[in-house]
């Protein structure tokens, strides 16, 4: 390598030895030197720049298709370590029970009251209460059971302040406070709940969140961040919310 | 998502936590630019982010993301940052040109003015560099942009040692000078 090449090098890797930082010093009066030295620097911005778009590429690829075998796991059924997959029955019989919960949850939209509800509101069913307590490892017990009673109940401010204080940090317990909000409808702090759900460490809750922020923003009328996580739920065929938010095109202005 | 977890998939070249990062983040990031610049379109938020997520991607293998825990305000603050043109007024982020041009200007040297030679540089030199291969490319970029160890460099590249790493790089930076000589700029 010739000494010029060799100190350019050594420039570019930040390592000229204070003799060659004097020497290279003295030879940027050449305009031939100065002119190699400039096109290597453009080389490397084109290399970077040819790295940066292959790298965004990959990550809009594989965003876009199917998920990496490890988040195949999440949505998958669990199979006991014999391998054999668990006897559907008692599965459909804890479906069976939620769909009822829900449906209660769901009468006053259903039948008729003092006032007829929100034609949108018909679309919004509670995160609901599944078999969550029994096996956690929330301490105080008592208090979740009376949480989630209210919260069955519609209960929805008792059923919050319980949520807030059993376990702050628990993303499902997170996301029952903020359908109580929602339901409450106090959209500012239900909004900025769901924002740090969809954080979470688990895939369930944040594809709940991002269906539900969906929701949220439609209800107060904010349709520019409605339309964009309508746009990240139905781009992801992953998303067990993307039939929902599909059945909703037409409420987006 | 830890900061570790992150750079070590990055240079194992996993990109499956990258790419939940950004498919995550995306939503919140882009809802934030609109409700602070109302003037952006869609098409200049999208653009926005993925710049945001380069210089954020860049931070991570130079070590320089402090982890305080909150990865979507960091790179929400960065998306702000570019939004508001601290780092995009037709000069790229962490430019090797940008930073010699400003040594040619300290050492009291007079920068290039001339725009149409700086246009031709730019597209011989493109054209010139298709004759570097993918894996001299990669060294290259690892080495003097992303400033990785050559440690790095051979597990990321599968090099049997640092040393091999070492001679590719050694190699690959004399292919391109020869580039650059042949090309006469």
């Amino acid at each position: 390598m010739s000494n010029d090449h060799h100190l350019i090098e050594q420039y570019l890797s930040d390592k000229l030895s204070a003799e060659e930082q004097l020497l290279f010093n003295q030879r940027l009066d050449d305009a031939g030197f100065r002119k190699t030295l400039m096109a290597t620097g453009v080389s490397l911005d084109i290399l970077k720049d040819q790295a940066d778009k292959n790298f965004l590429q990959a990550l809009k690829q594989s965003s876009s298709t199917e998920l990496s075998p490890s988040k195949e796991k999440d949505l998958q059924p669990s199979i006991e370590s014999t391998g054999k997959q668990k006897s559907m029955w008692p599965r459909l019989l804890k479906i069976a029970a939620i769909g009822a919960i829900v449906f209660c949850a769901s009468l006053p939209f259903i039948l008729p009251g003092d006032e007829k509800p929100n034609d949108l509101e018909r679309h919004f069913v509670p995160y609901p209460p599944v078999d969550f307590a029994r096996g956690s490892n929330i301490e105080s017990q008592e208090n979740l059971k009376l949480a989630l009673k209210h919260y069955v109940n519609e209960d929805y401010q008792e059923a919050l302040k319980l949520f807030q204080d059993i376990e702050p940090t628990n993303d499902t317990l997170q996301l029952y406070a903020a359908n109580c909000q929602m339901k409450l409808k106090d959209y500012k702090p239900a909004e900025k709940t769901l924002f740090n759900l969809t954080e979470s460490m688990a895939l369930n809750i944040r594809n709940n969140a991002e269906w539900y922020l969906f929701y949220t923003f439609l209800s107060q009328g904010k349709m520019e961040n409605a339309k964009i996580y309508f746009d990240a739920i139905t781009k992801n065929p992953k998303q067990p919310f993307r039939n929902r938010a599909l059945m909703l095109k037409e409420y987006i202005k | 998502m830890d900061i570790k977890t992150l750079r070590d998939a990055l240079l194992s070249n996993h990109l499956a936590p990258f790419t939940e990062l950004y498919r995550s983040f995306k939503p919140y990031c882009l809802a934030t630019l609109k409700s602070k610049h109302k003037n952006l379109d869609h098409d200049d938020c999208e653009a926005i982010y993925d710049d945001a997520i380069i210089i954020f991607r860049d931070n991570l293998l130079a070590n320089k993301v402090v982890d305080n825990g909150n990865l979507k305000t960091y790179i929400t603050g960065i998306c702000l940052n570019v939004a508001n043109n601290l780092l995009r007024k037709n000069q790229r982020y962490n430019s090797k040109k940008a930073t010699i041009g400003l040594l040619f200007e300290t050492q009291g040297h007079t920068p290039i003015e001339d725009l149409e030679y700086k246009e031709t540089l730019y597209l011989t030199l493109q054209k010139g560099l298709e004759q570097l291969g993918d894996k001299c490319k990669n060294v290259i970029v690892s080495f003097y942009i992303d400033q990785l160890s050559m440690e790095e460099i051979a597990k990321k590249y599968n090099f049997a040692s640092k040393d091999v790493a070492k001679t590719t790089k050694s190699r690959c930076f004399k292919k391109l000078q020869a580039i650059i000589a042949s090309i006469n700029v």
